[in-house]
């Protein structure tokens, strides 16, 4: 692991690389050597390259065939742009683009599901979906485990969660 | 005009101290957020960025820097001023080659700076020496409430705060030490640190610069994931785990004291270099080598710091005493316009 000298830019294949740098992702080690010029290009966000991004999206609907390319109807970014650049175009296109995004996310983050903080406007209506979530979850529970008494009572606490976020939940 | 004053060798983050400093660098803690009603900034028209910084730049001047800040805007300063906030780590590689409206709040401490229409709307940066994540991310947090009862900001219930990139959504945070490990590196004991920190959801970032080895004395650790854990989550794991590895270097670094004690010299005198706090003959040569990679940007890179491509002989005495170079400039503070074309030496671009 010294330093690498002589090497070659990955990106272009012509300059000599300057910018050597080992990256761990989940286990797997790479090491990655850029000229000054293609590692600005590559952007600063090395760790995601949009060739990794773009491999890992997955084509929307693509179960064989051919792929459907989505257009988000506020910021009209395309589906297949998204997938070629890795960078989405507003905040509309996570619900959009859903489909492909999140098998994407659970492979980057190995999680869907926010659980950090909260904007304080939205706080009352994420945390009682999140609750209804959680209740859902308790209820399917109960459910396996034959508590039928507590599953009945956890189905009356949904309700209630459900009627006091209901109309307000966009 | 306005006239700004840099400390002279970078913000405070650099001037060494912090807890467990030997080892540990700095601590950094970066947020992205957009603004709810706008597109992002790939989907952005210049009318539009135009319009972003103009709703944003006054708002982060007014709750961010209530004691007085600054913000440049990229498009009116000159690309050499460009490198210059590049080398003080207030801005990105990418904030600096963007196009359209763009720029940097920050204050005279340089622990916190704004880039605006970055990657993404917004992109905010704490950054504070030794191995104090807390004290970054409280700082940030405060930040983050200022802006967000000026601001509304893009998010989901299930995705959290959406982001450019969707390997930012979530919470949009990214926290990072950078550590000092001469001693693990020599040893080939570095190794063992990666496999251990890979099994868990962070990832290491080393550099190397060319023909040297100094440069891959550095290591950046940072948390891969930003959805699905929270921010105290992450923070605790980096927590759990830094500790370990300073233990480690620390050891290893006393056991090649009694080992082979000049050959280390050379690596702490490298070490207190780049703090800049060693002894007084100790100094850097320039501004801009040895420096942990740029923060606000991310940049998981450290630029390859070593500009001449053979490895300094002892004799060069790289970080041996030195007379100051046309790069050199004193510690104390002193203004500049916004020009700065006088301050700027040869060595350093400001
Ligand atoms: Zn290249
Ligand atoms: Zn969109």
């Amino acid at each position: 692991m010294g330093p690498v000298s002589n090497e070659i830019c990955q990106s272009c294949k012509k300059a000599p690389a300057t910018i050597h740098m080992t990256e761990i992702v989940k286990g797997k080690k790479r090491e990655l050597h850029y000229c000054e010029a293609c590692a600005e290009k590559a952007g600063l966000d090395i760790s995601t390259p949009q060739s990794l991004l773009s491999s890992l999206a997955e084509p929307a609907h693509g179960s064989g065939g051919e792929e459907k390319d989505f257009v988000c109807p506020r910021c009209s970014l395309r589906y297949s742009e998204f997938r070629r650049r890795g960078r989405l175009g507003c905040g509309d296109c996570y619900q959009t683009f859903r489909e492909g995004l999140v098998p994407l996310l659970e492979r980057i983050h190995g999680n869907v599901q926010h659980l950090g903080r909260i904007p304080a406007r939205a706080g009352a209506r994420v945390e009682s979906q999140r609750e209804l979530t959680e209740l859902k979850r308790e209820l399917t529970r109960a459910v396996q485990r034959e508590e039928y008494e507590r599953a009945a009572e956890i189905r009356d606490r949904i309700r209630k969660a459900e009627e006091r976020s209901g109309r307000g939940n966009d | 005009m306005e006239t700004i004053e840099f400390s002279g060798r970078g913000g405070a983050w650099l001037s060494g101290g912090g807890a467990e400093s030997d080892v540990v660098m700095s601590s950094r803690i970066r947020l992205a957020r957009n603004l709810a009603d706008h597109p992002f900034l790939p989907q952005a028209d210049s009318a539009e960025k135009a319009a972003i910084a103009g709703i944003i730049q006054p708002k982060v001047l007014s709750a961010v820097f209530p004691e007085g800040g600054w913000y440049l805007e990229m498009e009116r300063i000159e690309e050499v001023d460009h490198l210059c906030l590049i080398e003080r780590h207030l801005i990105s590689r990418e904030l600096a080659s963007g196009d359209g409206s763009r720029g940097v709040a920050f204050d005279r401490s340089e622990i916190t700076s704004v880039m605006v229409n970055e990657e993404d709307h917004l992109r905010m940066q704490v950054i504070v020496p030794g191995f104090e994540l807390d004290r970054a991310f409280e700082t940030m947090d405060r930040v983050d409430h200022a802006l967000e009862s000026e601001l509304v900001f893009a998010f989901h219930a299930q995705f959290g705060y959406l982001t450019a990139c969707p390997t930012n959504v979530g919470t949009g945070m990214r926290a990072s030490v950078m550590l000092h490990l001469p001693a693990l590196v020599m040893t080939r004991q570095i190794e063992k640190v990666f496999q251990a920190i890979s099994k868990i959801s962070l990832a290491v970032r080393g550099a190397y610069g060319e023909g040297t080895h100094a440069s891959g004395d550095f290591y950046q650790i940072s948390n891969q994931v930003s959805l699905g854990v929270s921010e105290t989550g992450v923070l605790e794991t980096i927590k759990r785990v830094v500790p370990r590895i300073i233990a480690y270097e620390r050891n290893v670094r006393e056991h090649l004291l009694k080992e082979n004690r000049m050959a280390l010299e050379d690596k702490v005198f490298r070490a207190y270099g780049i703090r800049g706090d060693g002894p007084p003959a100790v100094r850097r040569p320039s501004g801009r080598e040895h420096r942990p990679p740029a923060g606000a940007a991310g940049g998981p890179f450290e630029r390859a710091v070593h500009p001449d491509p053979a490895r300094p002989s002892p004799e060069d005495g790289e970080e041996g005493p030195r007379a100051p170079g046309p790069g050199h400039r004193p510690r104390d503070v002193r203004p500049f316009p916004p020009e700065l074309a006088a301050r700027r030496g040869k060595g350093s671009h400001c």
